[in-house]
């Protein structure tokens, strides 16, 4: 007669820390880590003290932000903001992304985000919650899971604070430098974005330091013989296998030289 | 009908489907809209040795409106003083109690998808 299908996101990881002692508990994630432009983008969430209770039936089962239509992104957005405890934003650019590297970059966007959430309740999370991020001298305890966001309720509220956040950028870049169809791709790598690559080299919103931007820059045709690894890897393997999202546009970098980059779902 | 009606409607459609979950699995209801000082208990249930205060949160599937069943930090600690007060009523002080939240996802007209989650509130 009735179905359980509701699939629930365990706050478990998250009341173990209520257990402990710990207030405050923030879950974050980042977005943007296979764009070939724009920023990478960290949302910070705490959940609140009484967990569930405070949440609207529609963010029980949220997990992986990248399986959600940007509509239904756009809606469960203004949920989370108006029922978490408290939220933030933060962003590197891709001129970060370049000077410091990727993985400082993140770290960058997820202290930003942690600034960003600390002013607003004028103190700090107790712990903190990661998708396979481990963030060097931190302040306070960092607890990283990978696929954070399928355990994690306030890891997968973050993610979806963070990519809403990150595609208003890329809506707002699209204006500024119309020839790379940014409102759409998002800075990730399609056909589209790819030929405007190769007819008009990068913008400075493009990331230097990744590969595909890197051989348009410098003039090259992809081909299987001349794809060389680039002297500074755009993202380590460790990162791909925790960054699903980014899985399918790093596959499409790889890939195109035989078949053109593969086809982004639309973001 | 009116909007407050209807919203009354489909959380009293959502109580009763979720008093026949909770008794699928294995939950004796004991009193179902438990008034108190401090406010309502949408079930009462037993389980095991436990006593379990069962918070009903019903929405329409896909619908993304206002959170109006959202239960803010008051309502929170409404549910959990009128746990007490529930205790205190029954002289089970001394008892085992948790609060389990039950999503009802759906309409009357589907068949509703249903959440429950044991504990799922920390009561201090």
């Amino acid at each position: 007669m009735m179905r359980t299908s509701v699939r629930l996101n365990n706050l478990a990881i998250e009341r173990s820390w209520l257990h402990r002692g710990a207030t405050l508990i923030a879950g974050t994630d980042e977005v943007g880590r296979g764009a070939w432009a724009g920023p990478v983008v960290a949302g910070m969430v705490a959940v609140p003290r009484n967990l569930y209770l405070s949440l609207p039936v529609e963010l029980y089962g949220i997990d992986d932000s990248k399986l959600l239509s940007p509509i239904q992104r756009a809606a469960l957005a203004p949920l989370i903001v108006a029922n978490v405890d408290a939220w933030g934003l933060g962003a590197a650019t891709s001129r970060e992304i370049a000077d410091d590297g990727f993985g400082a970059a993140v770290h960058l966007a997820i202290w930003r985000a942690y600034d960003d959430l600390s002013a607003k309740l004028r103190r700090a999370p107790d712990v903190l919650l990661t998708d396979a991020v481990r963030l060097p001298d931190s302040p306070i305890p960092i607890e990283a899971h990978a696929k954070a966001d399928q355990r994690c309720l306030s890891v997968a509220m973050a993610s979806i604070l963070a990519k809403v956040h990150r595609d208003h950028l890329m809506r707002r870049f699209d204006p500024v430098y119309p020839r790379y169809d940014f409102a759409n791709n998002k800075g990730y790598g399609t056909r589209k974005h790819q030929q405007a690559l190769l007819d008009f080299g990068p913008c400075a919103t493009h990331r230097r330091s990744f590969q595909p931007v890197m051989r348009a820059a410098s003039g090259l045709i992809p081909s299987t013989q001349t794809a060389t690894s680039p002297t500074k890897a755009p993202v380590t393997s460790r990162e791909h296998a925790v960054a699903d999202r980014d899985r399918i546009a790093a596959v499409a970098g790889s890939v195109q030289n035989t078949s053109g980059p593969q086809r982004r779902a639309a973001l | 009908m009116k909007a407050s009606q209807q919203r009354q409607a489909i959380g009293r459609w959502g109580e009763d489907v979720a008093a026949r979950y909770l008794t699928e699995q294995g939950y004796t209801i004991v009193s179902r809209n438990y008034r108190t000082p401090a406010g309502e208990l949408d079930i009462v249930a037993h389980e095991g040795d436990s006593i379990v205060f069962v918070e009903v949160k019903t929405r329409r599937t896909a619908s993304f409106g206002p959170p109006q069943e959202a239960v803010t930090p008051a309502k929170a600690a409404h549910i959990i003083a009128a746990a007490q007060h529930y205790l205190q009523d029954t002289a089970q002080i001394d008892g085992n109690w948790r609060i389990d939240v039950v999503a009802v996802f759906g309409s009357p007209e589907s068949s509703p998808e249903i959440t429950l989650i044991r504990s799922a509130v920390e009561a201090n």
